[in-house]
């Protein structure tokens, strides 16, 4: 039981989607009172639908959210206020899933074949670059929005492949007793994006910078003693959230451990600029901004 | 006639210019409540998009309200000419009305596919229901006299049926019809919200997920205008089918 | 032509609360293009007999024969007590309505249905609908009907029950006069005892409930038309008044 000073700071954090392993460190950093002992009051909101995290933190609803970096970059070009202040995954975690049975091996083999997603206008480029990458012409490519039922709709057959992460759709599949088939999106011309980073609205972090400083570190804290002790940490995600219980849970996030940042400040400018290069190509942000337009300050540090 | 228009006008006209002034004096930014003068720029804009969306929306709705007025006119004529069918099948029909379309929905899209036809079957489900009750009721709607006076002019069941229950009907019949429209669009969209390629639902989905809340709301206006269009079908059909009513009561007037 | 015999019928109805007795034991004969009238108080079961004549109920006991024994029901022309003309069919259509069950060809009934319009009084509004007609050309078309039926039998509950007496009266001596030309038996019910005697050949009083034929009066040798002022026709109907005053008292 972690007792709480009277003057803990409160901070609402909306979380990218429906809690899962990507979210271990964060409320192990609430069982174990990492957040308490920097003196914050963390809150962890789940989204109602997934543009919900960007459009909370920028009308100050939420105090920080959790979001893909492509979410984010979309939702700057349409003029939310939000920059990026950590974070959180460093590498890409989605691709295409099939299932081996329907003989698809390379991407090149959904040509004509429908292919579900949940999360537009994400998605949609995602998948028509990875096509694109492995030489389907784009009137090929047959895209459906399934929303949330994307595992199911490739078991019963009415796609051929659905967009999903790597370590929590991909097991599912396999857990069901089918052969999934990954086709991870770096290996097709998609650049290497940040899957999760922190955003809030610049006023936010400007009126309490101390609180969303103490925030970074508690969690940078958090995702190392996950790593450090991972079964303790997934006791206590579990003991918050005892209907994730299961088997698909514990291997998803084995699958997950690696995945963290290791340092939540640190960020390349490099691979903003080149995410940012893909999604004007594609047609989904206007220009290419310069770094320090889109993170926070203290975020400035470069990787080596 | 002057007059009339401006107070239905007025009835538009003032809550959306509260809501304009609501959005503009408390700075609500447009990604969270639009103001209704953006969402009229985006609609005309984006008028041929909203077009190409809302045919394939229009025309799940018109086959799902097809098939549910063939079939609740069909499920009244058997609960009628079977009384004792009726007895058995009502606890099943007032079940199954219990059950939300909605949470049926993915398993339609899962048996059916993301084509049209797991949307024409979701709105069929839900018009159904009114129709079948409304035109039920209206069978029933004659007078124990009429029934008496042909019944004593030697009519069969059939003569019965067709020259007296069905004629009947009609004014109940169109009732059950109107409200089944407008839950048809509610049905399509619902059923383009589970899988689709295409329509409004579809739309107003990825504009939702595109944080462009003006063009969800652009979409909301076309479905409204797919439903104001149905319904004033309806009516048309209904005036010209039903003139001896209408005729009664412009002789009053 | 109709020759219709009633020996001793009973009818109660039973409902979970109750059980009505609506005809203790009625028995008359009618002759075919006689003019019948039955007269007596309200609700002493008068349309529950012409109901059970025109075929549409059985009685609990007792017979009933319209020209011998064959079923009776859909071989009368009823005139209900309520208004039953059908809202969406023109006048025309409605009065059609008896030809079209038996299935007789359009063009002749239709023919047939324009000049009784005429002749009632109806020419031009032939496409019109009920709603658009008054009180007394409701009642009209729906002698009209009625007629246009072809059967021999015509059953009359309270035709003119709902109309103002200036109206009434005209409809009274225009129907003696249809009546005088196509000469039909018709079974009037009524409760205005002027009417009765004013058009009938005979009178039948019946008790209050449950029913019977507490009195037959034959009018047959009085000459028609009728007046309402003729000293005879007074008495009698003082007489018959004083009769149901009797039968209405608890």
């Amino acid at each position: 039981m972690v007792c709480l000073s009277a003057s803990a700071a409160p901070l609402s954090v909306c979380l990218d989607y429906l809690p899962n392993p990507n979210h271990v460190p964060l409320y192990a950093g609430i069982g174990l009172g990492l957040f308490a002992a920097q003196g914050l009051d963390v809150e962890l909101v789940v989204p109602g639908n997934a543009s919900d995290p960007a459009k909370l933190a920028a009308a100050g609803r939420a105090d920080l959210a959790l979001t893909p970096q492509i979410n984010y970059l979309i939702a700057r070009n349409e003029g939310l206020p939000l920059v990026t202040v950590g974070v959180y995954i460093d590498s890409s975690l989605g691709g295409l899933l099939a299932l081996a049975e329907s003989g698809v091996t390379t991407p090149a083999d959904l040509a004509g074949r429908p292919i579900g997603y949940s999360l537009a206008p994400l998605e949609p480029a995602l998948w028509m670059a990875m096509l694109g990458c492995a030489g389907v012409d784009s009137d090929d490519v047959d895209l459906v929005n399934v929303g949330f039922n994307t595992v199911t709709s490739l078991l019963a057959g009415s796609v051929d492949a659905i967009g999903a992460f790597r370590n929590v759709e991909a097991i599912q599949v396999e857990l069901l007793g089918r052969s999934p088939v990954f086709f991870a999106q770096e290996a097709f011309c998609v650049p290497s994006a940040y899957d999760l980073v922190f955003v809030a609205n610049p006023r936010l972090v400007r009126d309490r910078s101390a609180d969303v400083a103490a925030f970074l570190d508690a969690v940078e804290q958090s995702i190392a003693r996950t790593r450090e002790t991972p079964t303790e940490a997934l006791g206590v995600f579990v003991a918050q959230l005892p209907e994730l219980d299961d088997e698909l849970t514990r291997r998803s996030f084995d699958a997950t451990l690696s995945l963290f940042a290791t340092d939540v400040h640190r960020s390349d400018p490099t691979a903003w600029t080149d995410v940012q290069q893909f999604l004007v190509d594609v047609g989904l942000l206007a220009d290419v901004a310069p770094f320090e337009a889109l993170v926070a300050p203290d975020l400035a540090t470069a990787a080596p | 006639m002057i007059r009339k228009l401006l107070v239905s006008a007025l009835w538009v006209v003032v809550p959306l210019g509260a809501w304009e002034a609501a959005v503009r004096l408390a700075h609500v930014p447009a990604y969270i409540l639009p103001a209704p003068s953006r969402i009229a720029v985006t609609f005309v804009e984006q008028s041929s998009m909203l077009a190409r969306h809302g045919a394939t929306t229009l025309v799940e709705i018109a086959l799902g309200l097809t098939i549910a007025s063939c079939l609740g006119f069909l499920l009244a004529l058997a609960l009628h000419a079977f009384p004792s069918f009726e007895r058995a099948a009502r606890p099943f029909l007032l079940a199954s009305q219990m059950v939300p379309v909605f949470a049926i929905a993915p398993l339609l899209v899962v048996w059916l596919g993301y084509g049209i036809w797991a949307k024409v079957v979701v709105t069929a489900l839900i018009g159904f229901f009114p129709i079948a009750v409304s035109e039920s009721d209206g069978l029933r709607s004659a007078s124990q006299s009429a029934i008496d006076l042909l019944r004593s002019m030697g009519a069969t069941r059939r003569q019965i049926l067709t020259k007296l229950l069905l004629p009947a009907s009609l004014p109940a019949l169109f009732s059950g019809l109107k409200l089944a429209a407008t839950l048809s669009v509610v049905g399509a969209t619902v059923g383009e919200w589970v899988g689709a390629r295409r329509g409004l639902g579809f739309l107003m989905l990825e504009a939702n997920a595109r944080l462009r809340v003006d063009l969800v709301f652009a979409s909301i206006l076309m479905l409204t205008l797919i439903g104001l269009l149905l319904y004033v079908a309806l009516r048309i059909i209904e005036q010209r089918a039903l003139r001896w009513r209408e005729a009664g009561t412009a002789e009053r007037a | 032509m109709a020759h219709l015999r009633i020996e001793n019928v009973r009818k109660s109805f039973h409902t979970k609360r109750e059980t009505l007795d609506a005809l203790a034991s009625v028995s008359f004969d009618v002759c075919a293009g006689q003019w019948l009238t039955c007269l007596g108080p309200s609700g002493c079961g008068k349309t529950t007999l012409l109901r059970i004549i025109a075929g549409l109920l059985e009685p609990d006991s007792g017979t009933v024969a319209l020209d011998g024994g064959r079923p009776r029901l859909g071989r009368s022309a009823y005139l209900p007590q309520e208004d039953t003309l059908l809202p969406w069919r023109t006048a025309l259509d409605n009065a059609l309505l008896p030809a079209e069950i038996d299935g007789r060809p359009r063009a002749a009934a239709t023919a047939e249905a324009v000049a009784l319009f005429r002749r009632f009084g109806l020419c031009g509004f032939e496409a019109a609908y009920p709603a658009q007609l008054s009180g007394g050309m409701r009642q009209r078309v729906e002698l009209a009907r009625t007629f246009l039926a072809h059967r021999e039998l015509l059953l009359l509950d309270e035709p003119l029950g709902a109309l103002d007496p200036l109206t009434r009266a005209g409809l009274q001596a225009w129907l003696l006069e249809v009546w005088t030309e196509l000469r039909r038996t018709i079974l009037l019910v009524t409760h205005d005892v002027e009417e009765a005697l004013v058009l009938s050949d005979r009178v039948l009083v019946l008790t209050s409930r449950p029913a019977r034929v507490r009195d037959d009066v034959c009018l047959a040798d009085w000459p028609r038309p009728r007046r309402r002022a003729d000293l005879r026709l007074v008495a009698e109907r003082e007489r018959l008044l004083d009769t149901l005053a009797r039968e209405a008292k608890p």
